[in-house]
């Protein structure tokens, strides 16, 4: 327990020491900062805009009904009053439109073809711009205006018809999807990148150890249980101190800037996560991350040198990736309850991902949240438990890759 | 304080590495564990190191099975390396508190220990950034800081210039006068001569020799002179044999001889040296080791 106790503090205190660790930690607060402030930063230059007559970033919109389609004036006041944000000029001719168009002088062009039919004119369409789709709404208003006005109904009766329609409420009976999408696509990539990054850090820091030599002095001294136990532990606090310091400084920066992000559901729902979901979070990570942690320590011994840890982790990694891979896509078709995620659910090596995200997004009979979590921690134990004596025997093999293979044969005999 | 080894035998696999290996090293004294690159040497350490368990056999301190927590043990081994990337208080205070010991201690030692060999200036400083003469004494701190009962050098003096060694070598007769049992490997044959008191030869896993080395190299015949002379030409004439530059080897047909030989060579010729050929722990390393393995 002392030696443990050692190795841990001096494995901890590397990572906290460590340059990358405390850049790459303050580089994703920083991110987190900038994302928060946007609303707040870009509301701040908006208030600064000059109101007075023709401000600098208003658009400008370019009629031409060369089709007279409409009678005079009426295309006009229907686009001012609907793009309020925009000028609205009539160029005279077609090409006159196109040229302004082309030159930049405008930002779109609406070229009446006939009373069904108009060409929206753009310089680059971009993928999220809607301003066509609202210029079909706008003309398609208008036309029905005239049709029902040529009827004979009045304006009254014709703005009365235009404007009904029908109010829609969901009722969610189960779970809100689109509540929850967010938060559990966050903690699939954070388990995902965690055991990535830290887990790798775990294999690196053993196989160092062994392509340094340092081991021939570590194991005459430290016993190998306290050795891996103390590494994988310290790597976790690491790794969970990390994911406290973001996620705890993106909960404050959130609420500093609330006020400023009304109305962004989304947002909002990442940091109204209930706090039984937050505890099934907190256990399936721990787990699933020790237990990754304990195999890259297993890899990490089985190995001579730092360079050949990533042809021996893949195999582990392939597991993992398709894991994560039925689970973004079981998530992005909203179906979390599928037979394949079900399956995975159960099978240790996925099941922090799969069954966290079948809680989340899914309706699952508690029995098996239990089950899954029951073979999930008699897996952790036991890789646990395996890796130790992988890593016994493992550190005093060298020269060409021992592998996993030869690494157990010598267990045996050992 | 005796350390026994008494019929330790390894396998690893179907390969048996150590057969039977009996010796013992008394405190005091320095031990030269010797062996060819593959002879068991590196087992035999690691048995005594307890980094994993001999099949058969006993480790004995003082005739009782040796119990690790009560004995300090210090190794230095023969694949050098600590961390290339840390600070060496660093890792001197992470190794020293390993073995047990509490901060203070441990500081207090690796500050006595840089100073005495002339190390303190690298203090702070990563391990890398040193020459490979200075990493080794480093390393060497790793095995004598926490003031073990037991020392293993494995190849001490290699990398070393012969300042250091010198330095090495004051270091290590101080820990024998201390009253350590002090456990040398090595392949320079002239630094076991000058330490070992006792020499035990490892081949392919069996012992095939063990005992003071003053007794060894009496046991064998002292039939063979070595002559200098400035008129080396003539007594090569009248006893025979090739002279090497102004020296002679006579061998002798037996011990009985050497009396009468020695007070001719005396009388007649002008003799600048008689002695009686002793074998070097080399030529006695090549006799038993030496079998092609």
């Amino acid at each position: 327990m002392k030696q443990f106790k050692q190795v841990y503090i001096f494995e901890l205190r590397n990572y906290l020491k460590s340059k990358v660790f405390i850049g790459l930690t303050l580089a994703i607060i920083l991110i987190m900062a900038a994302v928060m402030f946007f609303p707040r930063v870009s509301a701040l230059f908006k208030s600064e805009e000059p109101d007075e007559d023709a401000p600098a970033d208003v658009g400008i919109l370019l009629l031409c009904d060369e089709a007279k389609a409409y009678p005079e004036g009426l295309l006009e006041s229907t686009f001012s009053s609907a793009f309020p944000g925009y000028i609205v000029r009539l160029p005279g001719s077609e090409k006159t439109l196109r040229d302004e168009i082309d030159a930049g002088a405008a930002d779109y062009g609406v070229i009446v073809k006939g009373e069904d039919s108009f060409e929206f004119v753009v310089k680059t369409r971009s993928l999220i711009d809607q301003t066509g789709a609202a210029v079909q709404g706008v003309l398609t208003a208008a036309r029905q205006r005239l049709l029902m006005q040529k009827a004979g109904l009045s304006p009254a009766e014709t703005a009365e018809i235009l404007s009904s329609g029908v109010m829609m409420e969901t009722v969610t009976l189960g779970q809100d999807q689109t509540q929850r999408i967010a938060y559990t696509y966050i903690m699939v990539y954070a388990l995902y990148m965690a055991i990535l990054i830290y887990g790798q850090m775990v294999a690196n820091s053993i196989a160092g150890e062994k392509g340094s030599r340092a081991m021939e002095l570590l194991i005459t001294r430290v016993k190998p249980n306290a050795m891996i136990f103390g590494k994988v532990f310290a790597t976790c606090t690491a790794a969970l101190g990390q994911l406290v310091a973001v996620f705890g400084s993106a909960i404050v920066l959130f609420r500093v800037n609330a006020s400023y992000w009304n109305g962004a559901e989304i947002i909002g729902s990442i940091f109204n996560i209930p706090g039984s979901l937050l505890a099934y979070m907190a256990v399936f990570f721990l787990l699933g991350f020790i237990m990754y942690a304990f195999l890259f320590g297993a890899v990490g011994s089985s190995v001579s040198k730092p360079e050949e840890i990533n042809a021996a982790i893949t195999p582990v990694m392939l597991i993992f990736v398709a894991g994560l891979m039925v689970v973004i896509f079981s998530m992005s078709f909203g179906n979390v309850d599928n037979a394949a995620i079900t399956v995975m659910s159960f099978v240790p090596f996925t099941s922090p991902m799969a069954m966290f995200t079948r809680i989340a997004m899914g309706s699952v009979p508690f029995w098996q949240i239990a089950v899954c979590l029951a073979i999930l921690a008699v897996t952790t134990v036991g890789v646990g438990v395996l890796s130790a004596k992988i890593y016994r025997t493992g550190v005093l093999l060298y020269g060409n890759k021992p592998g996993l293979v030869s690494v157990i044969k010598a267990m045996k005999k050992a | 304080m005796e350390l026994e080894l008494r019929g330790i035998s390894k396998s690893f696999g179907e390969k048996k590495v150590l057969d039977d290996v009996s010796f013992v090293a008394s405190s005091g004294r320095a031990f030269g564990l010797l062996g060819r690159n593959g002879a068991g040497k590196t087992t035999t350490i690691r048995i005594v190191m307890d980094v994993f368990p001999a099949d058969s056999g006993e480790v004995l301190i003082d005739g009782s099975p040796i119990d690790y927590s009560k004995i300090g043990t210090g190794y230095l081994p023969e694949e050098r390396g600590l961390y290339p990337k840390k600070p060496i208080d660093e890792q001197l205070l992470y190794f020293a508190r390993l073995k047990g010991m509490n901060r203070t201690d441990a500081t207090r030692a690796i500050d006595y220990w840089l100073d005495r060999l002339d190390m303190a200036a690298f203090k702070q400083k990563k391990l890398q950034t040193l020459s490979k003469g200075n990493q080794q004494k480093i390393q060497l701190i790793t095995a004598v800081a926490h003031d073990p009962d037991l020392i293993v050098l494995d190849e001490p003096f290699s990398g070393l210039d012969p300042v250091n060694a010198g330095l090495l070598k004051s270091v290590v007769e101080e820990e024998i006068e201390k009253g350590k049992i002090v456990l040398f490997s090595s392949h320079q044959m002239n630094y076991i001569e000058e330490f070992c008191d006792h020499i035990a030869i490892l081949n392919r896993g069996s012992l095939v020799l063990e005992g003071s080395l003053r007794e060894i190299k009496r046991s064998y015949p002292r039939t063979t002179l070595t002559v200098t002379s400035p008129e080396i030409g003539r007594i090569a004439a009248a006893f025979g044999g090739e002279p090497t530059g102004d020296a002679l080897t006579l061998k002798l047909r037996d011990e009985a001889e050497k009396r009468s030989v020695m007070q001719k060579l005396a009388a007649d010729y002008e003799i600048d040296g008689v002695s009686v050929f002793e074998p070097s722990l080399a030529d006695i390393f090549v006799e038993y080791a030496g079998d092609a393995c």
